[in-house]
């Protein structure tokens, strides 16, 4: 509905140690890797939310596009955690 | 394929997706005779399943047999009490006492709206001109800053507290969500590029109508912003997008700067959003404001009359916004005459977003 887009970058080695941990667990169950490069749905609708994420881990990079509709459920809570993150950190204002 | 309780003769066998344990023609007639939560139930228990979607025979089939004489309202609104499966829980049916959850009011009442605006103005009797039940989902989701259509019924979120409030509050949200139902029934524009963008614009035009004719506004009194009153406290913005100026609706440190243009120079290309069909929305939606102010009166009178018409019998899945450009003035011409102020107001609105229909008048 809104048409709006957050983004977030999240390092772990530049997070507490508590919430590293955390998004890494986020990570691991989502499975990223064992996933196709596109999720997207054939479903009829409008206004559902698109994600692409980017994971860099162990020398490996992945990049998903998934529609909402689509999204495992495995990838859920690590959307969910992202999101929230989107959220609540300050957009940096280009100078 | 045989259903547990026996076959179903409307649905050809292999597309029959029922089963259940009520067989479908007793489930058929509770759906007809049964109060407002025996139909609900009814209707619940015959909705279709993934493969039945998007096959307007099978759903013409069951719309048949729920269809309401014209004028009559069905309302639906379900909680999905934060959880994803849709519908989720009954709240409340048409005529229903009002529930302590005012989500749940605002999503009943806007519904009523925006069926009254297209019954009442244009003679559409609900999304699918067949009296097709009106199901919305409240609470859908945890925090969740949206709200959709998923091909047969609105949903919406309660926002995180934080950036939206709830997405009911705002009665020409609801609007919008309904509008992709008719579109969907109607011209059923692709939900990509400038068809995309035209897809959002329809259902921004009427959402738009829908609150300035509960309202009873004229398009001058209008303010031409969608989603007025969604952000939370501390958002810098005034709504989601505005009709009138697009790119000015909002600019904050967390949602960034309204991205939307306002004229074809500047169409934005991208891959995002499906080709930026809430982004180049602009560019039709201000077509609509130039022309409706153009018009003078109640935006829905002239203006809506030939937007509708267009969408209803013109437009095709694939049309651009040259395609809309070019009927909206030969529906105008159609519906007030040739070369009258009508057809001139088009064809003003259209230029003014740098989009030129050929012709005199």
């Amino acid at each position: 509905m809104a048409g709006m887009k957050l983004t977030v970058t999240l390092d772990c080695d530049a997070l507490p140690d508590e919430e590293a941990e955390h998004l890494k667990r986020l990570i691991s169950a989502a499975a990223l890797f064992e996933h196709p490069r596109s999720l997207k749905s054939a479903s009829e609708g409008a206004d559902r939310f698109q994600y692409q994420v980017m994971v860099e881990e162990g020398g490996r990079t992945k990049r998903i596009e998934m529609d909402e509709s689509s999204v495992p459920k495995t990838c859920r809570p690590l959307l969910e955690y992202l999101t929230d993150s989107a959220r609540t950190r300050p957009k940096k204002k280009s100078s | 394929m045989r259903g547990r309780a026996g076959r179903c003769p409307e649905v050809s066998r292999r597309q029959c997706p029922i089963h259940c344990i009520v067989p479908p023609h007793m489930l058929r007639e509770i759906a007809r005779r049964g109060d407002a939560r025996q139909q609900a139930w009814a209707w619940q228990t015959l909705t279709l399943s993934e493969q039945m979607r998007g096959q307007r025979l099978a759903l013409s089939v069951i719309a048949a047999m729920g269809s309401t004489a014209t004028g009559t309202k069905r309302r639906t609104i379900y909680d999905a009490r934060n959880g994803s499966s849709l519908p989720g829980r009954l709240v409340r049916g048409e005529g229903d006492l009002r529930s302590r959850d005012r989500a749940v009011n605002e999503a009943y009442d806007g519904a009523g709206a925006t069926y009254d605006l297209y019954f009442k103005v244009f003679g559409r009797n609900s999304i699918d001109e067949r009296g097709m039940r009106l199901d919305s989902t409240v609470h859908y989701g945890r925090n969740y800053d949206n709200a959709f259509w998923n091909g047969r019924q609105m949903v919406y979120g309660d926002g995180d507290g934080e950036l939206f409030n709830r997405f009911t509050i705002a009665i020409d949200v609801i609007g919008h969500e309904m509008t992709h139902g008719v579109t969907q029934y109607e011209a059923d524009l692709e939900y990509q590029d400038q068809s995309g963008a035209l897809n959002e614009s329809f259902s921004d035009v009427f959402g738009a109508l829908v609150k300035q004719y509960k309202r009873r506004q004229t398009a001058k009194e209008a303010d031409w912003l969608i989603g007025k009153g969604l952000f939370a406290p501390g958002v810098k913005g005034k709504a989601l997008r505005s009709m009138k100026e697009p790119g000015t609706a909002y600019d904050d440190d967390v949602l960034g700067k309204d991205p939307q243009p306002g004229h074809m120079s500047d169409y934005v290309r991208t891959r995002e959003d499906n080709g930026g069909v809430h982004i180049n929305s602009g560019i039709p939606n201000r077509a609509f404001y130039e022309t409706a102010i153009r018009l003078g009166g109640n935006a829905w009178t002239k203006a809506g009359q030939i937007w509708y018409v267009t969408l209803r019998d013109k437009l095709r899945p694939t049309s651009s916004f040259r395609d809309a450009a070019r009927w909206t003035v030969a529906v105008a011409k159609d519906l007030y005459g040739a070369g009258n102020l009508e057809q001139k107001a088009v064809r003003e609105g259209w230029a003014a977003v740098g989009i030129r229909v050929e012709g005199r008048g």
